[in-house]
């Protein structure tokens, strides 16, 4: 099976940001917790020899918890490409509690905004999506 | 990834910001709505966040969509919608009073680099003004008046950078307090040095902080006190002296006056040898450090040192660029693939390459003459002038005080003044003396408040223009993507309407459009069309331009344009100003306020401002997606913070004589003890005691500028304490 994926090199990342900011303006993100891509500044060391290193990972997991956790099995993964993605009519959003938000390991990225607008904009819902956009 | 939409409509711009780049934009529209903006996947010119934020700044709701009259006191920001006829007949009719009460010298119009490029600029204001007499002009540059001094003098063009493509072919690169990771620099420069870096280039950063870039490309970090980076160059020369480790066949070759410069440095001229030692307690770098990278940069061939404009801005900044150049004549790197001139001018801001293009050359030749090196006649034309930093002063005092004038009509266009020039409280005081202002903005900025009539500019996506690369020679079509929002009028726009209001009807005769065309048939495109699609056009040159080649190759057929053909040295035109603050040859002189001074028992510690990633000076402040970023924070050494007791993300209050402001503590081994740094451009927003809880660094910062015109942003000393209220 494909499974697609983000390659990072972190020897080139120069922390400036702009790919969390694509990913905002592309996918209509607003200001908010929500975001498609996390930016870490990882400062280790000491004064005159710090160690400063960036990375840039975009959210998604080759283990989503957010699917069993789903009450009503909204959450698929995409055969073609190992992509998860949610449909609006399965996802009943806040009125189950958002169990797939609460059960998300993966740095907090999927707040209920995000999940909001994405089911507004693409009919998709809180999941692991690797940047997937329509 | 399947990028058009239906119904989707992509037009080509270039975000041009006064960031530090310009990058072509893929706006994409849908129903007269920008829906999304995408950059080049064409090649290594993209945007950064602030380009990819432009949808949010252009929708932003504190948008200025209509004219405003200002109805309460000034600063405190209430207004009144007016129409757009009311709104510039006020301005005509009181630039008219003043012009007949006062005189045309009264008038004072200043516009920055807020987002305007070569077509909307403050150009057809200053034609308009013009008609009615000789208005008073400010002048000097905030980001490097002493880098283009020094170039003017030393090289006698500010034509004087290789491109950022050349940086693959160095093998030593010494980055000055550059720091473009964070601050561009030159759309693509961070592509460039990853380059260079991957083919082995070494890389050395002097800062006092450890920046993203320090971080991302350097083999070697120095840390250096803020404001003395004079002093090391100086020592880097008596060190290469010593040894003879310079390029006597290159100074001999192409310099003038070097001699006078050997002399002070090697102690002949005032008995005070500038050695590693002299230098290291005065820069707080090593002596050792300072002899490894003088010869390092003496014998690692082709070597490049790019300065920035930081250690220029400061006190005596100019010297800074003056010892900056010499040091690359000394090491014979000027000229040459891989080596760079060490210059850090004007031109490298709005090009980096000496474009044939007449409407760049304009600009050039206005910024070359307005702020140009002082010399006798420069300063008998600005006996009529006032430097930006003295704005304040001249109207707090006019005639009074010994200027030419008094103030009594400011207009501002493209410039958060108030908040981008040092020793805000004075400029505070200053603007609540001024009869009449008007403001030109897309925002209720701090300077707006103090506006009588705001109007209300548009954007670049609402509007046609060009610009031109940075560093990479290209021309952009900056297309009009949508309408302008609410009432909002090009600056192009509101020059010939307000020209009307004041009877004159022919200030210009062609409409955008047409000067667009025109503009475009200067750049030598050939297929019109095809670069409106696409936005922008890269001019095809067989290798990476390098400035003064054919003045090395063949130097004598090409004499360098300076009164002597040569690099200078000494410059002549200095000696005979007989300033000793303007000596003919680089030298390190001690500010006033440095951290060696008696002010330091009170204000302990270095205060730099920076350029922020999020901002483009103060533009972009009020973004939410860039806001949310944070990073708006002092940052302090461990040492520093806990002497004062002060732990990281602290309330903090840093202060001295002139103001003070609030933030919060990062505590962070990324900088030198001794000095903390603020991001500049943040949007002054004070308390009814004067707490600047916004915190602007420039109300602590002084206005006192150098004598060739430098700003001293980063000659700066303050202190920090806890903030214990709310």
């Amino acid at each position: 099976m494909i499974q697609l994926g983000f390659y990072f090199d972190q020897s080139r990342c120069i922390g400036c940001a702009s790919s969390l900011i694509a990913r905002k303006d592309w996918n209509d993100v607003p200001a908010g917790p929500a975001s498609w891509r996390s930016l870490l500044t990882i400062e280790r060391g000491t004064y005159p020899d710090p160690l400063v290193t960036f990375l840039s990972t975009a959210c998604y997991c080759v283990l989503p918890s957010c699917v069993p956790a789903c009450p009503t099995g909204a959450i698929h993964e995409r055969e073609e490409d190992g992509i998860f993605i949610v449909t609006s009519e399965e996802c009943t959003g806040n009125e189950s509690g958002g169990l797939c938000e609460q059960n998300c390991i993966a740095m907090g990225l999927h707040s209920s905004e995000r999940r909001r607008t994405l089911r507004r904009k693409n009919g998709i819902s809180a999941a692991a999506t690797r940047c997937w956009s329509s | 990834m399947n990028k058009l939409k239906t119904k989707e409509q992509v037009v080509a711009t270039a975000c041009s910001s006064h960031c530090g780049g310009s990058c072509p934009l893929q706006v994409y529209i849908k129903d007269g709505i920008v829906t999304r903006i995408e950059t080049s996947d064409q090649d290594e010119l993209k945007a950064c966040l602030k380009g990819r934020a432009q949808r949010q700044k252009v929708y932003a709701s504190d948008r200025l969509k209509y004219p405003l009259r200002r109805v309460g006191r000034r600063s405190a920001g209430e207004f009144e919608r007016i129409s757009w006829d009311e709104a510039l007949k006020t301005v005509a009719s009181r630039f008219k009073h003043v012009i007949n009460k006062y005189g045309p010298e009264a008038v004072v119009l200043d516009f920055m680099g807020g987002d305007i490029a070569y077509l909307h600029d403050g150009r057809w204001l200053g034609r308009l003004f013009r008609r009615f007499g000789d208005y008073t002009q400010l002048w000097s540059n905030p980001s490097f008046m002493g880098g283009n001094v020094a170039s003017m003098i030393t090289y006698g063009t500010p034509h004087a950078s290789n491109n950022r493509d050349d940086l693959v072919n160095s093998k030593l690169i010494i980055m000055w307090g550059w720091d473009p990771a964070n601050t561009v620099s030159g759309t693509g420069t961070c592509w460039f040095l990853t380059q260079a870096k991957e083919r082995g280039a070494r890389i050395i950063t002097i800062d006092p902080r450890y920046t993203e870039s320090v971080a991302s490309f350097a083999d070697e970090w120095i840390p250096i006190r803020p404001s003395t980076d004079t002093a090391m160059l100086v020592a880097m020369a008596s060190v290469m002296l010593t040894e003879n480790a310079h390029d006597q066949h290159f100074i001999d070759a192409y310099t003038v006056g070097f001699d006078k410069f050997r002399d002070y440095v090697l102690g002949v001229e005032d008995g005070v040898a500038k050695t590693p030692l002299w230098a290291e307690e005065i820069t707080g770098v090593p002596a050792t450090t300072i002899e490894g990278l003088a010869r390092e940069y003496a014998t690692i061939k082709p070597a490049a040192l790019l300065p920035s404009g930081a250690p220029g801005r400061t006190a005596y900044g100019e010297q800074f660029h003056r010892a900056a150049i010499t040091l690359a004549a000394m090491t014979g790197n000027i000229g040459i693939h891989g080596g760079y001139a060490a210059a850090r001018a004007w031109e490298s801001l709005f090009g980096g390459y000496p474009y044939d293009i007449t409407w760049f050359k304009d600009r050039v030749e206005f910024f070359k003459t307005r702020d140009g090196p002082p010399s006798r006649d420069t300063l008998a034309r600005r006996a009529k002038q006032v430097h930006r930093l003295e704005l304040a002063d001249f109207i707090l005092k006019g005639k009074r005080g010994g200027y030419h004038a008094d103030c009594k009509f400011l207009f501002l266009m493209a410039s958060n003044f108030l908040n981008q020039v040092p020793n805000v409280n004075k400029t505070v005081r200053a603007l609540h003396a001024v009869e009449f202002i008007a403001v030109q903005e897309q925002f209720m900025t701090p300077t707006a408040k103090f506006a009588d009539i705001v109007l209300p500019a548009n954007s670049f996506l609402e509007r046609n223009d060009m610009t031109v690369g940075w560093h990479l020679p290209y021309v952009c079509c900056m297309n009009k993507a949508i309408d302008s929002l609410g009432e909002s009028k090009s600056p192009l726009q509101i020059a010939v309407e307000l020209a009307k209001h004041m009877g004159v009807t022919d200030l210009v005769n062609k409409d955008e459009e047409e000067i667009l065309h025109e503009m475009i048939a200067e750049c030598g495109v050939t297929d019109c069309e095809e670069f409106r699609e696409r936005g922008y056009s890269r001019m095809k040159l067989e290798e990476p331009y390098v400035a003064f080649k054919k003045q090395i190759e063949d130097p004598q057929n090409h004499p360098f344009p300076t009164p002597s053909g040569k690099i200078e040295i000494y410059c002549q035109q200095w000696a005979e100003l007989s300033n000793p603050e303007l000596p003919p040859i680089p030298k390190y002189m001690e500010p006033e306020e440095s951290w060696r001074s008696s002010l330091a028992r009170k204000y302990s510690l270095q205060f730099i401002s920076t350029h922020f990633r999020n901002r483009a000076l103060s533009q972009f402040d009020n973004i939410p997606w860039l806001k949310e970023l944070g990073g708006q924070a002092l940052e302090m050494h461990p040492s520093d913070a806990f002497a004062r007791e002060i732990s990281n993300g602290d309330l903090i209050r840093v202060f001295n004589d002139r103001g003070q402001l609030l933030t919060r503590a990062k505590v962070t081994h990324r900088i030198m003890p001794g000095v903390v740094s603020l991001p500049q451009g943040a949007w002054y927003d004070p308390d009814e005691t004067g707490l600047d809880r916004g915190a602007c660094a420039n109300v602590l910062t002084h206005g006192e500028y150098s004598p060739a015109g430098a700003w001293p942003l980063n000659t700066c000393l303050v202190e920090v304490e806890r903030y214990e209220g709310r």
